[in-house]
């Protein structure tokens, strides 16, 4: 008997004509690790919410759920909800008591467990998590990676066993993310709890997960082991839109039309090169553009911090940035990224240095925006249409004016169909878009990006992708501050590694992430052994095309 | 500050109750001015004195307001001191203004000090022994408020960089305060969607709850516990016998006071300076403690 066993399951929500599932079928053996991904809106929070009966959504279902050979649906609440562990996507908002030991204990307490057992086992979950440092701390004071691991331990302290996340890191930097998925893969492997685990960002889950289920228009499209995914993908369509988001190795393998083994990780990635490839051919030839455009911002040794007796947040910034360009700010958490844009954006000035903003003809101000990084911040009102109408006025556009630019606008964004919603109501990629359109309302002439692809799908980045393309034509600049390195490499003209309060290296995409070792894409580490200045997967492709393979 | 903030929450719960006992129902001078320079010792030991200097200040210009002010208002007395605005300022009146801000300025700097032992997650505990459904609410409740000035504070950040009623103007400031306030509050309901999901999950609701703290009655707890009672047991019967009682109108009388009353005024006076000895004590043995090692 399987452990989960989905059979024929259908589900439409209330008032919805639109099946959100359509006749899904699935087991999920004990033990097992599954990763689901697909597009924003697949059905894949609507599977995984309907396999927690305390959070199942309203609607019409059809089909089974069985459970150890049971209905789902018919089992003890007190069962599914220590056996059925969920952890949902806002570190934040799970976090319910002031201190991380009453979280911990919370749900042992809804169990009614005795004091001394619960004093037990928070204390053994505490260790195995390795939150004992910050045991006694207020949950308010914690990063958004230890808050989204206490709500994990939180869940793990009730001992499920099953495990079920939905984008659980896609509000985490790069390094709480590794350092979330590193504790997931330790529960899967040492306690044996069976994880289904909704995913976007897919590069390290692949090499750790037992099989990869891609939905697509709420069924299921894909059902294998990592190493097949891909193949199953590219035969279902060879332009399969969920193809962007795999793994750089899985996508230089699909690319090159390879046999035998699947590269998963980095390690893989660079024997199939070695074994496979020659590297007579090191370089792809680069054009370095020289940047001829007047500047459009400039900082100067700006140095800067929150309080008289804190610590300098900015130690001598300084970096120029061209008209037209799209500049990216790369860097750890906490270095004080977010703080440079802030200033650039006249929201905290600088107690010594300077910015200058050299004067466009007929522009308005600074023309200055800043796009926050929460985008779910930028809303006031009750609908998309609302929300954009008010910079209008504020804007004080003639109504033929503020028209034709909103429509130019909303279309150029692709989010006509959403007018009539709440802004709040919006996936993570459709906030983005709708607040991108209240600031490119302003029409500004240097736009700033906090994190603009954190929390969204990979095809909606291929689209935020494209929009900066276009804006870039325009002439409009962009400075953006990022964690994502493949989407800098991708997009900028330059890149810039922050440290310490200042720009430490500044280049062009090609020559910034061949030469850093460590913060670099992970194509450029796949592949700096073989060739020199290889930095997205579409490169190496060429490259390898290029070269040919070995004779064996 | 260890071992008093180590103490069991009902035995600092015992021992404030008692001190506030002593010290509102009494006006004797000498019960105050101990309880202040208990106080002021404590505040002292637990903050440094550095940091207490500010407090202490205030509480020395709190006290010479309301000596200044009694005067003014109270015209009992038989020692008249001068003459003003037509009325007689007496020593007895300016004496018992002393007092009485000697008194409340003691039950400030006592619960300023209390608070640094007596942390908000200890009164969650007693309370949650009474009303554990009001202790999980006042818990939700202050993890809830720093995230929400924080979450006021940056879409305030991001209207201000969409250049939204950002004029100093009276109307902008409204328009502008009005509008964050309703964003914030639809986050807030958005927010408790998911913490309320998260509780579901977890099996809140389900009966039977129990409720766990990290706190547990030890032998130490008890030790003080007979401490505190052995020093507020003579206060007791001392005020019963009005060893208390103290006259300031017409005239200030001293009680004579007997070689008996010492019985008395050691354990009051203990009472008062106790916390402070300890936190000095508790930082002397570490510091041998440490020598040691």
């Amino acid at each position: 008997m399987e452990y989960l066993q989905i059979k024929n399951l259908s589900f439409a929500y209330n008032g919805e004509n639109v099946r959100a599932l359509e006749n899904v079928s699935l087991t999920v053996s004990e033990g097992s690790f599954t990763l689901f991904c697909g597009q924003s809106g697949c059905g894949k929070t609507t599977l995984l919410r309907l396999l927690k009966p305390e959070l199942a959504p309203a609607g019409a279902c059809t089909g089974e759920i069985l459970y150890d050979g049971m209905d789902l649906r018919m089992l003890d609440p007190r069962k599914t909800a220590s056996e059925v562990g969920f952890v949902l996507q806002q570190p934040e908002r799970q976090v319910v008591t002031d201190k991380v030991w009453h979280e911990l204990a919370f749900g042992l307490e809804n169990l009614g467990v005795p004091g001394e057992e619960i004093r037990r086992r928070v204390g053994e979950m505490a260790s195995f998590f390795g939150i004992q440092t910050w045991f006694r701390q207020s949950t308010s004071e914690l990063s958004g990676g230890q808050k989204q691991l206490l709500n994990l331990a939180a869940v793990m302290v009730m001992n499920p066993r099953l495990l079920i996340l939905d984008e659980p890191t896609s509000q985490l930097d790069p390094i709480g993310a590794a350092d979330f998925i590193a504790a997931l893969q330790k529960i899967n492997r040492e306690l044996g709890t069976t994880i289904l685990l909704a995913e976007h960002r897919l590069e390290g889950l692949f090499p750790i997960v037992d099989k990869v289920v891609v939905m697509d228009k709420g069924r299921i499209a894909v059902d294998r082991a990592p190493a097949e995914a891909g193949e199953a993908l590219r035969m279902l369509h060879p332009d399969h839109p969920m193809l962007a988001g795999l793994p750089s190795a899985v996508k230089i393998y699909h690319a090159l039309g390879a046999r035998g083994a699947c590269p998963l990780t980095v390690r893989e990635g660079r024997s199939f090169l070695s074994e496979r490839y020659g590297n007579t051919v090191r370089r792809i030839p680069v054009h370095e553009k020289e940047l001829t455009t007047p500047i459009a911002l400039e900082v100067r040794d700006g140095w800067f911090r929150y309080e008289r007796e804190g610590s300098d947040v900015l130690r001598g910034l300084s970096m120029r940035v061209h008209r037209g360009e799209t500049f990216s700010i790369l860097g750890g958490n906490g270095t004080g990224k977010t703080t440079a844009l802030t200033v650039m954006a006249g929201l905290n000035r600088l107690y010594r240095g300077s910015v200058t903003i050299p004067k466009e003809e007929g522009v308005k101000g600074t023309g200055v925006a800043l796009l926050p990084q929460n985008p779910q911040n930028a809303f006031v009102k009750f609908t998309v249409k609302e929300e954009l109408e008010e910079i209008c006025r504020l804007m004080a556009y003639e109504p033929s004016v503020a028209d034709e630019l909103t429509d130019g606008i909303v279309k150029r964004l692709q989010i006509d169909h959403l007018k009539d919603r709440h802004p709040y109501d919006l996936s993570g990629g459709e906030q983005q878009k709708t607040a991108l359109a209240k600031v490119l309302l302003l029409r500004p002439r240097i736009l700033l990006l906090d994190e603009p692809t954190k929390g969204i799908d990979a095809c909606s980045k291929e689209v935020l992708r494209r929009i900066l393309n276009e804006l870039k034509t325009e002439g409009i600049t962009v400075i953006m501050v990022s964690h994502d390195v493949e989407f800098a490499a991708m997009t900028s003209d330059r890149c810039a590694m922050f440290f310490d309060g200042q720009l430490v290296s500044v280049g062009t995409p090609n020559s910034f992430f061949s030469t850093n070792t460590f913060y670099t894409t992970a194509a450029s580490r796949i592949s700096r052994h073989r060739y020199d200045n290889a930095v997205s997967w579409e490169d190496v492709v060429r490259l390898c095309l290029e070269n040919g393979e070995l004779k064996s | 500050m260890r071992l008093l903030s180590n103490l069991h929450p009902a035995v600092l719960l015992a021992y404030i109750v008692t001190l506030m006992g002593v010290i509102m129902f009494t006006r004797h001078p000498i019960v105050i001015l101990l309880a202040y320079a208990g106080a002021a010792l404590f505040l002292m030991a637990v903050e440094g004195m550095f940091a207490a200097r500010k407090i202490l200040g205030i509480s020395l210009i709190l006290i010479s307001l309301v000596t200044l002010t009694n005067p003014l208002f109270m015209h009992r007395g038989v020692t008249p001191l001068f003459v003003l605005f037509g009325k007689v300022v007496t020593t007895e009146s300016l004496f018992y203004g002393f007092i009485s801000g000697a008194m409340l300025a003691a039950v400030i700097l006592w619960f300023k000090g209390y608070g640094a032992v007596m942390t908000s997650d200890k009164f969650l505990f007693l309370f949650g022994r009474v009303f554990p459904k009001l202790s999980l609410i006042l818990s939700m409740a202050i993890r809830f408020v720093p995230l929400f000035v924080r979450q006021i504070r940056q879409v305030y950040q991001v209207q201000k960089t969409l250049g939204l009623y950002d004029s100093p103007a009276l109307s902008d400031r409204f328009l502008g305060g009005a509008r964050v306030f309703s964003a914030v509050l639809t986050w807030a309901l958005e927010n408790a969607i998911d913490t309320s999901n998260s509780m579901r999950a977890r099996g809140y609701g389900l009966a039977g709850r129990t409720t766990f703290s990290l706190f547990s009655f030890g032998r130490i707890d008890f030790y003080a516990l007979t401490v505190l009672a052995f020093l507020a047991l003579p206060a007791a019967s001392g005020a019963r016998q009005g060893l208390l009682d103290f006259t300031y109108y017409p005239a200030v009388t001293w009680p004579g006071t007997e070689l008996l009353d010492l019985l008395f005024w050691i354990p009051i006076g203990l009472m008062m300076l106790l916390p402070a000895m300890i936190e000095i004590a508790d930082r002397l043995i570490w510091n041998t403690y440490r020598s040691k090692i």
